[in-house]
């Protein structure tokens, strides 16, 4: 048995969203494969084929473990557009889904249940909204107002956002009813993960021992199994404000009105209803300029975001232990688990006996960290500061980073990249920062900095000339994947 | 003779209904709010459609109308979420008129209308009683269509509509949330199902209304409020802007429940063992009560905290850094709540001290048991007058702000002005009590000398009326018919009708508004006036004369105007002091914009529009001006030195540094995925700001 002495992260470009392959090698000889997720937050079959082609190729279409970190289309789109071609030649031995995948677990069902209303009723105010705005009323509404003409373009911009959120959780289909999650997560289901090929590993378990990874432990961070904390929203450390978002259950009369048809969803007795239309029909004659007949349906915006961030909080996150004995690499694949995710790992009740000093476990495995995936995108709430990040203080570390302004939708270019992340990951990472596509991204706020050159001014300043060679060495481009390779031993 | 009463009584929450489960809360929830009387009619057919025109009652009508719909506002109960109308209470019906008005309760949505009806007029009251005047709401800005006979087509006209009443919709969304629209001119109120932290005060998944919660009426009511009097307050220039809007808000919600004498005696008869108790008891009740939902607690999260060690509520110490690294309006805006706050305590503090002495013969230590009731009585008195000293002396300052761009220092030397006004003699030292508290949270306003009453007044010097003889003598002479027309007008449409012609009558009835007096007052190329006059130009800091044409906006045959200015807020004010002084004053605004672009290192162009303002205050008993107080878009001292004219610099750079580079930074995720941040129109600015 021959120890796992390098492995080589492959990020296969097909824009913002994650595809991996991991390749574990001992001694230059690959003993097994890894793929992590296949998205993109928009593609089509065109643009994406030829990626997936590559990718096959490299893999000699075989993958030993595909996990699928969670249900957004970033991160599985792939397996639907791509389906034919995936299903028919990938032959994939084993796939690992986060715990609440799994159909069997009564609190992941609830948890899905209750849930995907909320997902269901994003996706129903994005396509009432967006029908809203195209009609003539809706013109109506503003023609006559100063700035009437930017406030309309506001609104159906602000509408695209929406439908972005929708997108992101669910696929396209007739007046968006919710057919049970995206095409994607249901291909690896159904399909590839069948029969029984696949598995739910537990948070805070060890895996090892598996066949081809000698001395590779892998840690299962995520999902928590606290439901408090995935529905946890970053809060800015320091702040002392506590609670002045809504709660994803606090959503629920919001799902309800858009969902259901019935009277039931009034929080009044029907006797104080009045029954004539009357009193309608007199409010629909009124001036257009005071109605606010969509203006609720706006709040989907603010669901969106509660949405997005308690799927993200869903991701299997893991991190892959290997080398020497006395210096044990980790890389750290996070998903895009959010600050309420982080923060549950360190309270993790890890199925070990060793301690190493003091430390958890969670916060030892950061301090070993030599790889890290940015979570969500170098989004702000993706890495956080004081459990993430600033344990984070191996001198080797590297961050890869799944973000192209080329492909990415309008609501997220504002928000990733998170500036004052970028500079402090360039910093802990010594400019060892590899990003998917630095095209039209800026290192600053007030976007005069381009991204490219301050990376490579921050290599030259924070490493010594050896680990720039190192660095540049163990690094690949090619035209469909960046490629790193992380050694156990430093050559 | 039948006598119209003074009050319409009616029943309401003091707080929020969840104070009304706990058996300690349950006795003050409840108050009776005493709402000047006015008709109410439940709405018709017709008004409901146009808001002017009053058609003869009919009794299906009566039935079936929205309502309540008074002089200020409007209740309809519209639910779009439902898409069902919730019957109006008629608050004139003889039985809820003998109980002053219907039982407060959740599930009744005419309770419901009640109860904002109720909060929000307390509120417009407390506002018209310490402004001296009418309130009025923002006028609609929009388009008219009009048919040119000559061309044969259609063109577009700007139009200023009068928006007589307020409009609330009760039950409009469905989140913890509510907000003013300016564009609709109404607030929107929201319900959800609630999520508690704690599952002892509230039920997991029960109906909340904010609709039925005091602090957020009045918080909503005040944005309303202040619509009207500034407008441009909705432009975030600088960091002070939007975090100015929502502290106000707050001030008034805060400082309107210590009116309320009956919850003070109650709270006040519990404190036992030292006198700091008392003080400390305040803040707990401002912060207790403020908590439940979102937003409206956090502001106040600033005042102090409990402390769970020593198991009492302390207040917070602010180190005098906070002005200048909070940057997120909200957490910038609790430190204005602090600083009012602290103002407050210490008034109170002041007022009280002798009670205290007597009662324990100068030790200062109370003794055990509960208070003798006379002497809560008098302290409940003392803690609401001093209460609505400060909400008096805050929005009094209102009128002392300038029109644009406003900073809490700003804010401060409005409160110092307007009190030193209306107070000759600060007996008590009210101002210093606010002096003190801006000054240790390190608000200081820009270009003052020191921080004392004196330099913080406003003052124009003594020769001005001299200097700028001329524009200023046509101005009061001017103001002097507009107070003769206006002084003994109680509607309000025929105040708002009036002021508007006297700001921008365009001479079709041969009357010319101050807009266009002053206009021609510049026009003129006579080289002797224009030197004489530029005096008025450094005095308001704004740009008159045609031959400044390069500051303005490009025109569409590349030609540029001077930027283009508007007389706002024409307003008379009229204020009994306390020492029975009376104050009668005339206040308007001039306010320019002047667009600019920046072409960035990267070659982008970035706009940004530039605004200046200034607002101008006679005192009609000597005809004279009193005060300005300007935002300048030229460059003074530059000007003054050297003749020199130049845009402020100084002022740009900060609004541009503001908007392009820290406002992004500090926007909460919601407004950094959803707004774009250099924008000035806003689509819904306070429904985002509420937002996390």
């Amino acid at each position: 048995m021959r120890q796992i002495t390098d492995i080589r992260v492959r990020m296969y470009k097909m824009g913002t969203g994650d595809c991996f392959v991991l390749f574990f090698e001992a001694e230059n000889e690959c003993t097994f494969k890894m793929m992590i997720d296949c998205g993109t937050c928009q593609g089509t079959y065109e643009d994406m084929a030829p990626v997936i082609e590559k990718l096959l190729g490299d893999v000699s279409n075989s993958i030993d473990l595909l996990i699928v970190t969670h249900e957004h289309k970033d991160h599985v789109h792939g397996f639907d557009v791509c389906k034919e071609l995936i299903t028919k030649k990938l032959n994939v031995k084993n796939v690992w889904l986060a715990w609440t995948e799994n159909e069997e677990s009564p609190l992941a069902n609830k948890w899905k249940k209750d849930y995907g209303q909320k997902k269901k009723a994003l996706a129903k105010a994005a396509s009432r909204l967006k029908q809203a705005v195209a009609t003539q009323a809706f013109e109506d509404m503003y023609k006559h107002e100063m700035n009437g003409e930017p406030l309309m373009i506001k609104k159906r911009e602000m509408v695209e956002k929406i439908m972005e959120f929708a997108d992101l959780h669910m696929d396209k289909g007739v007046d968006y009813e919710y057919k049970g999650g995206l095409a994607g997560m249901n291909v690896v289901k159904e399909i590839i993960g069948a029969p029984n090929k696949i598995s739910y590993p537990e948070p805070g378990s060890i895996r090892g021992n598996i066949r081809g990874l000698d001395g590779v432990k892998i840690y299962i961070m995520g999902p928590s199994t606290s439901w408090e904390q995935i529905r946890k929203k970053s809060v800015k450390e320091g702040s002392h404000y506590t609670r002045n978002y809504m709660d994803v259950a606090e959503w629920r009369g919001f799902s309800e009105a858009l969902l259901s048809d019935r009277n039931s969803t009034s929080p009044f007795d029907e006797s104080y209803v009045v029954s004539e239309d009357d009193l309608l029909s007199r409010y629909q004659q009124e001036s257009e300029w005071r109605k606010i007949d969509h203006d609720w349906l706006y709040g989907a915006g603010e669901l969106g975001l509660r949405v997005n961030t308690v799927t993200n909080n869903l991701s299997l996150a893991i991190a892959i232990e290997f080398g020497e004995e006395n210096d044990r690499k980790v890389l750290l694949f996070p998903g895009d688990t959010e600050y309420g995710g982080w923060a549950a790992w360190h309270d993790l009740k890890w199925d070990t006996e060793e301690k190493n000093g003091q430390k958890h476990l969670t916060e030892e495995l950061l301090n070993r960290t030599v790889f890290y995936k940015v979570s969500h995108h170098l989004s702000y709430n993706g890495t956080p500061r004081a459990l993430g990040l600033e344990m984070m203080n191996h001198r080797d570390l590297v961050t890869m980073c799944t973000l192209d302004y080329n492909k990415i939708g309008p609501g997220w270019s504002r928000t990733m990249p998170s500036y004052d992340l970028l500079s402090e990951l360039l910093i802990k990472s010594r400019g060892r920062l590899l990003i998917m596509n630095d095209e039209n991204i800026f290192a600053n706020d007030e976007n005069t900095m381009l991204l490219k050159p301050h990376i490579e001014a921050t290599k030259k300043k924070r490493m010594t000339k050896q680990e720039f060679y190192e660095f540049r060495n163990a690094c690949r481009e090619e035209e469909f994947f960046i490629e790193y390779k992380v050694s156990a031993k430093k050559k | 003779m039948k006598i119209v009463p003074p009050f319409r009584k009616l029943r309401g929450y003091t707080f929020d209904p969840a104070l009304s489960s706990k058996m300690e809360t349950a006795s003050i929830n409840q108050i009776v709010y005493n709402v000047l009387w006015e008709d109410l009619e439940p709405a018709e057919t017709e008004k409901l459609r146009n808001n002017s025109t009053r058609t003869k009652k009919n009794e299906s009508d009566v039935k079936q109308g929205a309502g309540p719909v008074g002089e200020y506002l409007e209740i309809i109960d519209y639910d779009p979420t439902t898409k069902k109308f919730y019957k109006p209470v008629n608050l004139n019906e003889t039985y809820i008129l003998a109980q002053d008005g219907l039982d407060p309760s959740e599930s009744n949505p005419m309770f419901h209308q009640q109860m904002v009806y109720a909060v929000a007029m307390t509120t417009i009251m407390n506002f018209e009683r310490s402004l001296g005047r009418k309130i009025i709401w923002a006028s609609r800005h929009c388009f008219e269509e009009i048919f040119d006979k000559k061309k044969k087509r259609k063109f577009k006209q700007k139009k200023e509509e009068y928006v007589q009443r307020l409009r609330i919709y009760p039950h409009a969304l469905r989140e913890a949330n509510a907000y003013y629209s300016p564009q609709k001119k109404a607030l929107l109120f929201g319900y959800f199902n609630a999520s508690p932290a704690n599952v002892t005060l509230q039920m997991p998944g029960a109906v909340i209304f904010t609709c039925l919660n005091h602090d957020i009426i009045a918080h909503e009511v005040t944005h309303a409020i202040i619509d009207g009097l500034h407008r441009h307050y909705n432009e975030p220039t600088n960091p002070d802007v939007h975090a100015f809007h929502e502290a106000f808000a707050d001030i008034v919600a805060l400082f309107q429940h210590f009116t309320f004498t009956e919850v003070l005696k109650d709270q006040i008869s519990k404190t036992r063992g030292d006198i700091g108790a008392q003080q400390s008891l305040l803040g707990e009740i401002a912060q207790e009560f403020g908590y439940s939902m979102g937003k409206y607690g956090s502001l106040r999260m600033a005042i102090g905290k409990f402390n769970e060690e020593e198991k009492r509520w302390e207040p917070a110490k602010p180190d005098g850094t906070e002005y200048q690294t909070q940057m997120e309006p909200h957490a910038r805006g609790s430190i204005l709540v602090a600083a009012v706050f602290e103002a407050f305590i210490n008034i109170y503090k002041k007022g009280a001290a002798d009670l205290l002495r007597i009662y324990t013969n100068g030790s200062g230590v109370l003794p055990e048991g509960e208070l003798h009731p006379d002497l809560v009585n008098r302290l409940a008195t003392e803690a609401s007058r001093a209460a609505k000293h400060v909400l008096g002396m805050c929005i009094r300052a209102l009128d002392y702000l300038p029109p644009v761009d406003v900073t809490f220092g700003d804010f401060l030397r409005g409160i110092i002005t307007a009190d030193v006004d209306l107070v000759k003699e600060d007996v008590k030292n009210y101002r210093l009590a606010f002096i003190e508290a801006f000054k240790k949270r390190g608000i200081y306003p820009e270009g003052i000398r020191t921080m004392s009453v004196d330099s913080l007044r406003y003052r124009l010097p003594v020769d001005i009326n001299k200097v700028v003889k001329r524009p200023l003598d046509i101005i009061s002479e001017f103001l002097k018919k507009y107070r003769d027309e206006i002084v003994y007008v109680k509607d309000r449409k025929k105040i708002y009708d009036i002021s508007r012609r006297y700001m921008s009558g365009k001479g079709n009835d041969e009357f010319l508004g101050l807009e266009k007096q002053i206009d021609n007052e510049f026009n003129s190329s006579n080289k002797k006036k224009i030197e004489a006059e530029n005096a008025f130009e450094v005095l308001t800091g704004l740009i008159f004369f045609n031959t400044w044409k390069k500051f303005g906006n490009k025109t569409e045959d590349d030609n540029y105007d001077r930027p283009p200015f508007a007389v706002q807020q024409l307003r008379l004010v009229s204020r009994v002091g306390p020492d029975g002084s009376q104050i009668n004053q005339i206040v308007f605004a001039i306010t320019q914009r002047s667009e600019l672009s920046n072409t960035e290192k990267d070659g982008k162009k970035k706009q940004l529009v530039f605004s200046g303002g200034c607002t101008l205050i006679f005192d009609m008993d000597t005809m004279k001006l009193k005060y300005a107080i300007s935002k300048p878009l030229l460059d003074l001292e530059c000007f003054t030195t050297n003749g020199h004219i130049k845009l402020n610099m100084t002022r740009i750079e900060h609004q541009y540094n503001y908007q392009v580079e820290h406002r992004n930074r500090c926007a909460s995720e919601y407004n950094r995925y959803f707004e774009p941040m250099v924008d000035t129109i806003h689509d819904e600015p306070f429904a985002l700001l509420h937002k996390h």
